[in-house]
């Protein structure tokens, strides 16, 4: 007697102190009847817990502490887990028309009718409950539609035949379970959604230069392209002098972007009077690259890839190649004659080579010739 | 058995089980004010990227629903293309002087502001389709310094860009250095004579002495040389002849002054650059160019000389060309005996 009191003493104070502990947690404090066993190991584990939302799941697991268990109810309240005390529904909670998916020691088990609030189950053609852990999993719930952070609970109870007891003492409502054999709390919550924003912002980076610039557009050098041969450096009908500029891009535009390149002058070759006329002219758009004359005073560029980088950079119609060149007549248009684009995807620091050409006639007329090309990159986002 | 009475035995196991999965942290880690959907298919396209350039932007997007549109906003920064962020004008970049050139896509849109920051296109609204718009804005000084620069995007049902935003999208665009290119043409003058030249080609010029051999006032004495000549110069170029006419001591064959005839029997010299009949001699200008003689000079069958005299021109550059000069001498009965010289130069000159 007296180690009974003491451990019932200890068992109370230490049942006190865990609940004072876990006070703070969740309030899933329970009864015990001296007729019925705790599960454990219980929980009940959903599919979204977005108050209202429908079609979510409801997997059930628990560990029967006695075996034998023929059907089970569960309970849905929105006041408290105590078994056996009042129980408000849930609002907006629907239960009503599920879907049932066995688990492990479900097989063959049923749901049996229900309410908003009330999932009732029993073992139809299955087995008895044992002693090891089981679950289940039923579909369709409506979960409820509290406030922000709203708990709610569940209680379960088993029965040893597959009539809610109804054999012995029949469960009728959540204040008379009838003659449960196992019963276990849990506690639930719906909550707000987490909204998780992440901006990546719109990004291009371009830019020119007279030698490959390092990753970032970095370690650029001015593109001041001198056409010719000897010293000085002159251009004649004898030989096509060349010259090499680079360009890098890096975009996320979602379907990438497009380099074109601009005169400055009004025709689209070289010029010696300030762009009003050129002597030296463009070699025109056939839509292919060509070669130059021999001895004829024309101007080109040729766009080559440069290994490296992420994506790839494709050279366009009259300037794609590695030994010809072009010199569209759209470079003289309001947005430029396009020359490259980055294969309509995103690229990380591409090079480009870009070899400009030019040869004079004997005609040509002694003099200075030069252009400003401007290189337009433009993404499409 | 009363509660007082009863156990009570909280699995922690359990109620830890409980919590596992079912309570989520409800919160939001980032908090971000609604613009609407956003708006696919937007680009920026720049005229130029110089910095400092007056520019034409074309702006376009696609509305990703149909709705009512009013006015749009496009909006540049330096920091980033998130609409909502601070955003401060790029140095350099002036929008007050915006104008709209075009419009497709829809139609009724003007300019209702341009400064600072942003330019609003406006219309009295009107249900528009999700359909793809672009505006043409010309009048735009580009920034005036390389790099990356952004541009925001809003529509709104308001006619003037006011209230809530419908749609947004953000943009990119840079500014970076041109590609300079120069090339040098020198001037050059190509020029040589020889008795003869084969093509245009000076390094096949031959010889430089012509012996006419013994006049006679029967028939008339001829003679040719050639010379070739070609100039980049923007005037072309011209060759002259400077010397004095076949001498002999004191005694002179007197030159031509102006174009005559061959008159054998009659003291007289002179030439030309054209092909003669009477009597055969000479060849026209050949090549590509475009040189020929001039005035006196061009006449076929007649001949002159005068020291000094302008024979052939080019007007403008002229790829090479070979001149054939013919030469005529007759004398009369009584010409004075001796041995009658002369040297004659030819001047090439090109005026650049």
């Amino acid at each position: 007697m007296n180690i009974k009191r003491n451990v019932v003493r200890r068992t109370g104070s230490l049942a006190a102190a865990v609940a004072v502990a876990l006070g703070a947690l969740v309030p899933a404090i329970t009864p015990l009847v001296s007729a019925a066993a705790q599960v454990q190991t219980r929980s009940i584990e959903i599919s979204d817990s977005t108050p209202g939302m429908t079609g979510v799941l409801y997997k059930t697991t628990f560990t029967p502490t006695t075996a034998g268990a023929q059907s089970l109810i569960i309970d849905f309240c929105s006041n408290s887990s105590i078994i056996g005390g009042n129980c408000t529904a849930p609002t907006g909670m629907n239960a009503s028309t599920l879907t049932f998916t066995a688990g492990t020691g479900t097989t063959g088990w049923a749901l049996g009718t229900g309410s908003a609030s009330q999932i009732k189950l029993t073992k139809g053609t299955g087995s008895a409950l044992s002693t090891t852990a089981v679950d289940f999993t039923v579909t369709g719930v409506t979960n409820p539609t509290p406030t922000p952070g709203g708990t709610f609970w569940a209680r379960i109870y088993t029965y040893n035949d597959i009539s809610y007891g109804s054999t012995t003492t029949v469960y009728t409502s959540p204040t008379a379970l009838g003659d449960y054999k196992n019963y276990g709390g849990f506690a639930l919550s719906t909550a707000q959604l987490i909204n998780i924003t992440a901006t990546v912002m719109e990004t291009l980076t371009f830019c020119t230069s007279k030698t490959a610039p390092t990753p970032g557009c970095t370690g650029t050098v001015t593109p001041d392209l001198v056409l010719g041969h000897g010293t000085p450096k002159i251009i004649d009908s004898t030989v096509v002098d060349t010259d090499d500029a680079y360009f890098q891009i890096s975009t996320n535009a979602l379907t990438g972007a497009i380099v074109r390149m601009k005169t400055h002058n009004t025709c689209s070759g070289l010029s010696r009077d300030g762009g009003v006329s050129c002597q030296i002219v463009g070699l025109g758009t056939t839509g292919t690259p060509v070669a130059f004359t021999a001895a004829a005073a024309q101007y080109g560029m040729r766009a080559e890839p440069v290994a490296g980088g992420v994506g790839t950079v494709n050279p366009l119609n009259d300037y794609n190649s590695a030994t010809n060149y072009g010199m569209g007549a759209g470079v003289t248009s309001t947005y430029g004659d396009p020359i490259a684009n980055t294969n309509a995807t995103a690229t990380a620091d591409v090079n480009t080579k870009m070899t400009f050409a030019a040869q004079a006639s004997v005609t040509t007329p002694a003099g200075v010739y030069s252009v400003n090309e401007s290189l337009i990159a433009t993404g499409t986002f | 058995m009363s509660a007082t009475d009863a156990h009570r035995l909280v699995s922690l196991q359990s109620i830890s089980a409980l919590i596992v999965a079912l309570l989520l942290v409800a919160g939001l880690l980032h908090s971000r004010t609604a613009y609407g959907a956003q708006l696919p298919t937007r680009s920026i396209e720049l005229s130029s990227a110089s910095a400092s350039a007056t520019d034409s932007y074309q702006l376009t997007f696609t509305l990703p629903q149909a709705e009512t549109l009013g006015s749009i906003k496009l909006q540049f920064c330096a920091e980033s293309p998130l609409v909502g962020n601070p955003c401060t004008l790029p140095v350099g970049m002036n929008l007050n002087s915006t104008s709209l050139a075009s419009q497709t896509g829809g139609a009724g849109f003007s300019i209702v502001s341009a400064s600072g920051t942003d330019i609003i296109l406006g219309r009295a609204p009107v249900a528009t389709g999700a359909t793809s718009l672009t505006f043409k804005l010309s009048g735009i000084v580009n920034p005036s310094t390389n790099g990356s620069y952004f541009g925001r995007i809003q529509t709104y049902t308001t006619a003037a860009g006011t209230g809530a935003s419908t749609d947004y999208g953000g943009l990119a665009f840079t500014i970076n250095t041109s590609v300079n290119i120069s090339a040098t043409v020198p001037p050059y003058l190509y020029f040589c004579v020889g008795i003869t030249v084969t093509g245009v080609n000076c390094a096949t010029a031959v010889g430089d002495y012509i012996n006419f051999g013994n006049f006679s006032p029967a028939i008339a004495s001829v003679a040719q040389t050639q010379m070739v000549a070609g100039s980049n110069a923007d005037t072309g170029y011209f060759i002259s002849v400077n010397g004095s006419t076949l001498t002999s001591g004191n005694n002179v064959i007197p030159e031509l002054a102006a174009p005559d005839v061959s008159r054998p029997g009659v003291s007289q010299f002179g030439i030309n650059l054209v092909a003669n009949s009477d009597p055969q001699v000479g060849q026209a200008p050949a090549g590509a160019g475009t040189g020929s003689a001039v005035g006196g000079y061009k006449i076929a069958n007649q001949y002159k000389y005068t020291d000094g005299d302008t024979v052939a021109t080019a007007t403008q550059p002229d790829e090479a060309r070979r001149y054939t000069t013919s030469y005529l001498a007759n004398v009369k009965k009584d010409q004075a005996p001796g041995v009658y010289v002369t040297t004659l130069t030819y001047v090439a000159t090109a005026g650049f």
